[in-house]
């Protein structure tokens, strides 16, 4: 059971870096959900057991779908997802939350971790600006969010989406006074969904994953900022428990 | 005394509560004191709440000096504060955070009056019911007596056209009770509108009222003075809720002197001064002849006058000194051959008489 | 010897089950004050984010109070003393804040007084204002959640209350009005003060609701309990330290209340 166990500890987080990349978050032209469990070479049949992977909100979609055809590939696993904002999750792994895996929007959150194997970067997201359909702010561009009247929605700065919209801002010369800085990109992105604001800050994977419930402006790749998304499995894994 | 309005009371009372009905006719001028008489569920407290304006009707009118208060064919309710009825409730309902002062300045706060005329006011109020010096006091340091008296002050204070008095004696006991009524009464006649009060006791409606209105399911069974009820009760109920020989007196040492002639032995030889003493025509027993001196320290002669039949019982009423009515069983009549015209002699117990100080 | 008591002692049985009650109730708040950065204390509420938040919480929860205690208690009055079909109805509604999680408060409120909501639309294009993300969206939303407390207190009061006295009242010439303001108010005053302390320590305590409808920005918007959740991921000894400054508060309040206007309630 423990070496099973082992081989299920190691596969996942693979299957997800391997299909993580594949996916390709928006930027590339595979989309996500592509080719899982297949990507390891493991004794695919033979895993079982459950783990719980904590991972940054913007991975919602994909860390979904990646689990669900790996549980339909390897009948009898168990994943249990968390998903939030990467530096409150990263503090909870801290306070000793049962996490098993932990995947990052930033490397500086997975820096935060401190018990944990090596970690390998397995996406890249860039930002996006997220508008309602109906476009109620008139945005056309991103100097547009700087303007007086324009309700903007950004996420806090100390979460990654947050450091991405500053370096973007910063890039642009740009100042942007928001209505609200929300906890993560989730809550973001919401209140561009729901028409509460004009215009969000939020990653071009979330912007593709809403689909017709906003329309996207992008930020020209000169003055774009990108984070690194790492994974690790975390050392409280405890090999060797049943 | 403030000069009061003189009030005339004229009504057709019907209300309907779920499956109880009241339906009565009640009239009162002015000073007169009309009691309302009968047992718990009769219809009394509908009656007054009625009267009150804190219970709509549901037929008839209620009229006060020629104003509608209440009329559901046409229409006109009038609610409580803007009629000029003064209530006294049988558990006071002083207001417990305000000094009684206060408390009966609230009638003529009600109506505009400043807060220095108003208290002013009040303060005389409270010093014509002998209750002056409480003014300071808040409702809880008050005794039963003192508190009844506060509430009439304060009903009094507005100034009504018509006052409603529940169960006035109620919650006070025996000593109090026979201490207050005679006070009450002297209060109520310096009231010149006129007064209903009602009652289950038919002591408090013998003392104190000038007519009796006998009530039973909702219905008046019989109006009249004091005597004229108890003397003529229609039904059984009337008879033996006003069956009771009451005579005035002075008492000495068990003995009292009655103001009409006679005297009688009572059991309270501490008692002195004037006396009412009351004495239940079931407690007489009647002799043909005078009879061998026994127990009875009551023994008087006197005549039948009237003979009536209630129910299982046939009410002598006898002349003499005093005069009383006797209650007597049918074969009792039958076997002595009591008639009308009849000598008889009648005892009681001095241990049967109820005796106690007239405060009138 | 057997301990006897004479009159009313408290039965025997009870007393384990009140003891671990309070521990429970006690022990976070103990393991709080244990735990405490004491010296770090001063530093702390000298910044400048954490005063804006901790003001904006006092004086948002105390405008929810003051509004729940505008409308909610002529409301309660109405639920206790009218007898009209629909009004089991209304009750109902306004209970619904108690039972619904706050985020789905907020999810309510925004659906009816957000940009495109059912009334806020309106708002917006007559007046041009939008209640969420400014100080009066924060004190709308205390008041959806905080405000339930204050009716549900009130209108048990009320129908409790002693109409004998009203009906004296009303006897002896007051209007309405006055009865309502000089003798039913006074007489349901312990349970309001109750009531209304609820009110207030639930609207200074609501998270879900404000960030959901109102958003939240440091300095405008922001309260004490969204901070101290903040805070929770970058520095846990600064939300145990803000936490401490909440709890300080209720406790004071909850404590100097309760036995001088309640008292007078177990008396009478």
């Amino acid at each position: 059971m423990a070496v099973r166990t082992r081989l299920l500890f190691v596969s996942v987080p693979l299957a997800l870096a391997l299909t993580g990349a594949l996916a390709g978050c928006g930027s590339s032209s595979k989309g996500p959900g592509k080719d899982t469990g297949g990507g390891t070479s493991t004794g695919a049949a033979n895993l079982t057991g459950s783990i719980n992977v904590f991972a940054a909100a913007s991975l919602t979609g994909a860390f979904t779908t990646i689990g669900d055809q790996f549980k339909a590939a390897h009948p009898g696993t168990k994943i249990t997802f968390n998903f939030g904002a990467s530096s409150a999750l990263a503090t909870q792994i801290n306070q000793g939350a049962p996490a098993d895996v932990f995947a990052s929007a930033a490397p500086k959150n997975m820096d935060q971790v401190k018990d944990k194997n090596t970690p390998t970067t397995f996406a890249t997201n860039t930002a996006e600006i997220a508008i309602p359909p109906s476009n109620p702010g008139h945005i056309t561009q991103l100097s547009d969010l700087g303007k007086s009247g324009v309700k903007v929605a950004l996420c806090q700065d100390q979460v990654p989406c947050g450091v991405v919209a500053a370096t973007v801002f910063s890039k642009a010369h740009v100042t942007v006074k928001p209505v609200t800085r929300e906890a993560d990109v989730k809550s973001t992105l919401a209140k561009v969904t729901t028409g509460a604001v004009d215009a969000g800050v939020v990653y071009v994977t979330d912007v593709k994953a809403a689909g017709s419930k906003v329309k996207g402006i992008t930020i020209p790749d000169n003055l774009n900022a990108s984070t690194d998304y790492p994974i690790a499995v975390l050392a409280a894994a405890g090999f060797g428990k049943p | 005394m403030n000069p009061q309005v003189a009030g005339e009371l004229d009504a057709a009372v019907e209300v309907e509560r779920g499956s109880f009905r009241l339906d009565l006719d009640v009239q009162a001028g002015p000073g007169e004191i009309l009691a309302v008489l009968g047992p718990n569920g009769a219809g009394k407290t509908t009656l007054l709440r009625a009267l009150a304006g804190l219970l709509p009707l549901s037929g008839g009118y209620v009229r006060l000096d020629g104003t509608v208060l209440d009329d559901p064919a046409a229409g006109v309710y009038l609610d409580p504060p803007r009629r000029r009825v003064g209530v006294v409730f049988q558990d006071y309902r002083l207001f417990p955070r305000m000094r009684v002062l206060d408390n009966v300045a609230c009638g003529p706060r009600s109506r505009g009056v400043d807060r220095a005329s108003a208290r002013h006011a009040a303060q005389q109020w409270l010093d014509r019911l002998d209750v002056g010096e409480l003014a300071r006091r808040r409702p809880g340091q008050l005794s039963g007596g003192q508190a009844q008296r506060v509430a009439l002050a304060r009903a009094l204070a507005t100034e009504p056209r018509l006052l409603l008095l529940d169960e006035p004696l109620a919650a006070l006991d025996a000593r109090t009770r026979a201490t207050v009524q005679g006070e009450l009464r002297e209060h109520l006649a310096g009231f010149a509108g006129p007064t209903l009060l009602v009652t289950h006791d038919p002591l408090e409606a013998l003392l104190l009222a000038d007519r009796i209105m006998a009530l039973e399911a909702g219905r008046i069974v019989q109006q009249g003075s004091p005597h004229d009820i108890a003397a003529r009760p229609v039904t059984d109920y009337v008879a033996t809720l006003v069956g009771v020989n009451l005579y005035a007196g002075v008492a000495t040492g068990g003995r009292v002197e009655l103001d009409d002639g006679g005297a009688i032995m009572i059991g309270d030889t501490a008692l002195a001064g004037r006396v009412l003493v009351a004495v239940r025509p079931s407690a007489i027993t009647v002799y043909t002849s005078r009879p061998d001196p026994g127990s009875a320290r009551n023994l008087w002669p006197g005549r039948i006058d009237a003979l009536a039949p209630l129910g299982d019982r046939i009410r002598l009423s006898v002349s003499g000194s005093p005069g009383a009515l006797v209650d007597v069983t049918a074969p009792a009549v039958a076997e002595l051959s009591l008639a009308r015209g009849r000598d008889v002699w009648l005892a009681t117990k001095a241990t049967e008489v109820d005796a106690y100080p007239d405060g009138r | 010897m057997s301990r006897r008591r004479t009159g009313a002692g408290v039965p025997a049985l009870l007393v384990p089950p009140a003891a671990v009650g309070a521990v429970f109730l006690l022990l976070p708040t103990i393991a709080l004050l244990v735990r405490m950065p004491w010296s770090g204390l001063r530093d702390l509420y000298a910044d400048s984010r954490v005063s804006s938040a901790l003001t904006l919480s006092l004086q948002s929860a105390t405008a929810a109070t003051a509004a729940s205690l505008l409308f909610g208690v002529p409301l309660a009055w109405m639920l206790a003393r009218l007898r009209i079909r629909g009004l089991g109805l209304i009750r109902a509604a306004v209970t619904m804040p108690l039972v619904l999680p706050p985020v789905v408060g907020g999810v309510a409120l925004f659906l009816a007084l957000g940009r495109f909501g059912v009334v806020g639309r309106y708002l917006d294009q007559w007046f041009g204002f939008t209640l969420p993300f400014t100080k009066y969206g924060l004190v709308v939303a205390e008041t959806f959640v905080a405000m339930p407390f204050l009716v549900i207190t009130a209108e048990g009061a009320f129908r409790a209350a002693d109409r004998g006295l009203e009906e004296a009242a009303a006897t002896l010439g007051a209007s309405r009005l006055t009865v309502f303001w000089r003798i039913t108010l006074p007489g349901i005053g312990p349970s309001l003060v109750a009531g209304t302390v609820l009110c207030w320590a639930r609207a200074l305590g609501e998270f879900g609701a404000t960030i959901t409808f109102n958003g939240s920005l440091p300095g405008h918007t922001e309260v004490m309990p969204t901070l101290i959740s903040l805070a929770l991921e970058t520095n846990p000894e600064q939300a145990e330290a803000l936490s401490l400054v909440l709890i300080g508060i209720a406790l004071v309040i909850l404590t100097a209340l309760r036995e001088q206007w309640l008292r007078p309630a177990v008396s009478s």
